[in-house]
């Protein structure tokens, strides 16, 4: 098994659990969670990508993983702005509809 | 596809286009409150006159490109503009236009009707007051005056009135976050290279969401929360897929890929991701469920610019890989497959639709139903090898409808935004006996839905006209099937916005008596010219439908 086939094979192993972290898991901050996990799965795909030839490195999935943090840092903090007023307002932790008083 | 020679444009302005409204966005964030506006309205001038500009030149020279900086396509970021790209172009900068018309209003009256209610925050309201003194406001008070009043429900009441005003908390962070949006929207329509998709798309996404929650109530929070998580995870599949395509052809710029895709299992496994992540965004018919409450949560103009513009984006992007990258031989499996979900969609779309009690969620819905038609677009323009003339027809036609989309769509949520700041709600039975009251809000909700059901003259028709042609003529029956069922069916759920509409009104369900709201002219003046504009849009639709041939991949073969 060469290095490729094995951080692709891991960056897939780590899509799946983000994907099904992000379907199964109700708190806000696990789902934020696993969608960053989601995103660094791609990354490291996209690295392993990168050194698909054994001579030289691809130069460009690089920035492509540059940019891909810059967005997932963005996004990601966006999120937790938006779980932090939800919070405030509903005085909840996940999405569900807003039930009676006795959230603690 | 593009065996027809694309001029090189010197002329800076594909990039004007994009970087006005992303230049004016910024200085209006700096600028501060009253600055917003007048931006706006620069940027409107703006991008309308660069617009047009490329509009003409793509009109009289063919498909245009730009080099970014001067850095050509393989390493740079080129630009590319086709008859397409233009119409969409054209199509944000004209509802785009009309939406910030309507906005400079609506959030002028939201700003005015905070600062009339004045109402105390609830935190300041001590238990004893709130005892003493019943909210002027109070929307329920039958149930009020039996239960002891705490702060709890001091809470619920504060909210109520949010709700039922509208009240936007931060209006003025309209404006840069729309400015974002257009830019991205401009870009997204001129962008020629896969990753730089991916960078717009996300760029939208963020602008999509911070306008979501930007009426500050508990619902549109939960509801921008819900599409940021959905939408960026189809963004990350999106990128799963790039990944896997650039490791397999080693280029992510649209020409190129053309040229260069082979069908192999590992192209298959990306584009198919690719597809999804579209598909996600562009809620199509299982990936439907995060529209309804998302739309119907969000403020008015908010609601008409992602459902007419911002569904519109992810569709073009999949019309152009569909018809241009992906290859050939796959493609009638492909077709067939968009267009079963789209049958689906018009279907469950239109009866979820007729359901619905509140005119916002029918709205919602019928926006699922409209999508699957688009989506008949693919299976009868699928036989690109032999390309019989009604591949061409039916591309137009879908293309048409998804414009004549746009245009309806905002007219309809901007009036029915009207009636809920009005009336402080939209329930459908609410809206009994008030034809005569607010008849230039429900003229434009009538034109709107004729273009929506596809009457004739409206361009909604010409494009149903067009798909429905096309089936006969490949001999694909049964979307003509779906078509005339779905036609129906949106004859069912735009007549039930109007049944209780010319009843006789009934004293309790006068709900706007207690708060009495003059809306400005062009509030209800400017959707009504957008929904005639839909309207007239069968009509005017020769010179669209020819630029859609310019750069078009039926042309070429």
């Amino acid at each position: 098994m060469t290095k490729v086939v094995f951080y692709s094979l891991v960056a897939v192993g780590l899509f799946t659990i983000g994907f099904y972290t992000l379907l199964v898991e109700v708190h806000l901050l696990r789902k934020i969670m696993a969608l960053n996990i989601v995103f660094t799965s791609v990354f490291l795909l996209l690295i392993a990508i990168a050194a698909r030839y054994p001579q030289a490195i691809d130069p460009l999935p690089h920035a492509f993983v540059l940019i891909g943090i810059l967005i997932s840092f963005s996004a990601t903090a966006l999120a937790l702005t938006l779980a932090r007023r939800i919070y405030q307002e509903t005085g909840q932790t996940d999405l569900s509809e807003k039930q009676e008083t006795g959230i603690s | 596809m593009h065996n027809d020679i694309i001029i090189t444009s010197q002329s800076p302005w594909m990039a004007l286009a994009i970087m006005i409204p992303l230049l004016a966005a910024v200085l209006s964030f700096i600028g501060g409150r009253r600055t917003g506006p007048l931006f706006s309205i620069a940027t409107m001038v703006g991008v309308l006159v660069s617009v047009s500009w490329i509009a003409v030149q793509v009109w009289t020279q063919g498909p245009q490109s730009e080099a970014v900086g001067g850095w050509a396509a393989p390493l740079g970021r080129e630009l590319y503009a086709d008859g397409l790209s233009v119409l969409m172009l054209l199509m944000t900068a004209i509802v785009g236009s009309f939406i910030t018309g309507y906005a400079l209003q609506y959030f002028a009256h939201c700003d005015a009707s905070l600062s009339a209610l004045s109402f105390r925050e609830p935190s300041e309201v001590s238990k004893e007051q709130a005892i003493e003194a019943p909210l002027p406001h109070a929307i329920t008070s039958s149930e009020h005056a039996l239960v002891p009043v705490q702060e709890e429900k001091q809470l619920v009441e504060h909210e109520d009135i949010l709700k039922n005003h509208q009240i936007v908390h931060h209006s003025h962070l309209f404006w840069p976050l729309w400015l974002v949006l257009w830019s991205g929207l401009n870009a997204l329509f001129l962008s020629s290279d896969l990753f730089n998709l991916y960078i717009i798309l996300t760029l939208i996404i963020l602008a999509a969401v911070s306008l979501i929650s930007l009426n500050g109530r508990a619902i549109a929070l939960q509801a921008s929360m819900r599409y940021l998580l959905v939408a960026l995870f189809a963004a990350s599949i999106y990128l799963l897929g790039l990944a896997l395509l650039y490791g397999a052809v080693g280029t992510l710029d649209i020409k190129s890929l053309a040229l260069e895709l082979e069908a192999n299992p590992t192209t298959l496994i990306a584009i198919v991701l690719i597809v999804i992540g579209l598909l996600i965004k562009t809620a199509l018919f299982p990936f439907h469920f995060w529209l309804p409450a998302t739309y119907a949560a969000a403020s008015a103009p908010v609601s008409a610019l992602l459902s007419a513009l911002v569904l519109k984006g992810t569709f073009y992007i999949l019309l152009r890989l569909g018809f241009e990258v992906f290859p050939i031989e796959w493609f009638p499996t492909f077709g067939q497959l968009l267009g079963l979900l789209g049958a689906m969609a018009i279907l469950w779309g239109s009866w979820q639709a007729w359901q619905q009690e509140h005119l916002n969620r029918l709205i919602a819905y019928s926006i699922i139903a409209q999508v699957g038609y688009f989506f008949l677009l693919f299976p009868l323009a699928n036989d690109m090898i032999d390309a019989p003339p009604w591949g061409l027809m039916a591309w137009k036609g879908g293309i048409l409808l998804a414009l004549s989309h746009a245009l309806a769509i905002s007219a309809m949520f901007m009036a029915s935004g009207n009636l809920l700041l009005r009336l402080g709600t939209d329930r459908l039975d609410h809206l009994r006996g008030l034809g005569q009251r607010y008849p230039i809000t429900f003229l434009t909700l009538a034109i709107a839905g004729m273009s929506i059901i596809g009457l004739p003259p409206s361009g909604g028709f010409l494009g149903n006209w067009l798909l429905l042609n096309a089936a006969y003529e490949s001999g694909q029956w049964w979307w003509a099937g779906i078509i005339v069922i779905g036609i129906f069916l949106a004859i069912a759920y735009i007549g039930k916005i109007f049944t209780p509409v010319f009843d006789e009104p009934i004293a309790q369900s006068v709900v706007f008596e207690k708060t009495p709201v003059l809306l400005p002219l062009s509030m209800t003046w400017l959707p009504l010219l957008l929904a005639f504009i839909a309207l007239v849009l069968g009509l005017i639709a020769t010179s669209p439908l020819t630029l859609l041939e310019i750069g078009s991949p039926f042309i070429e073969i």
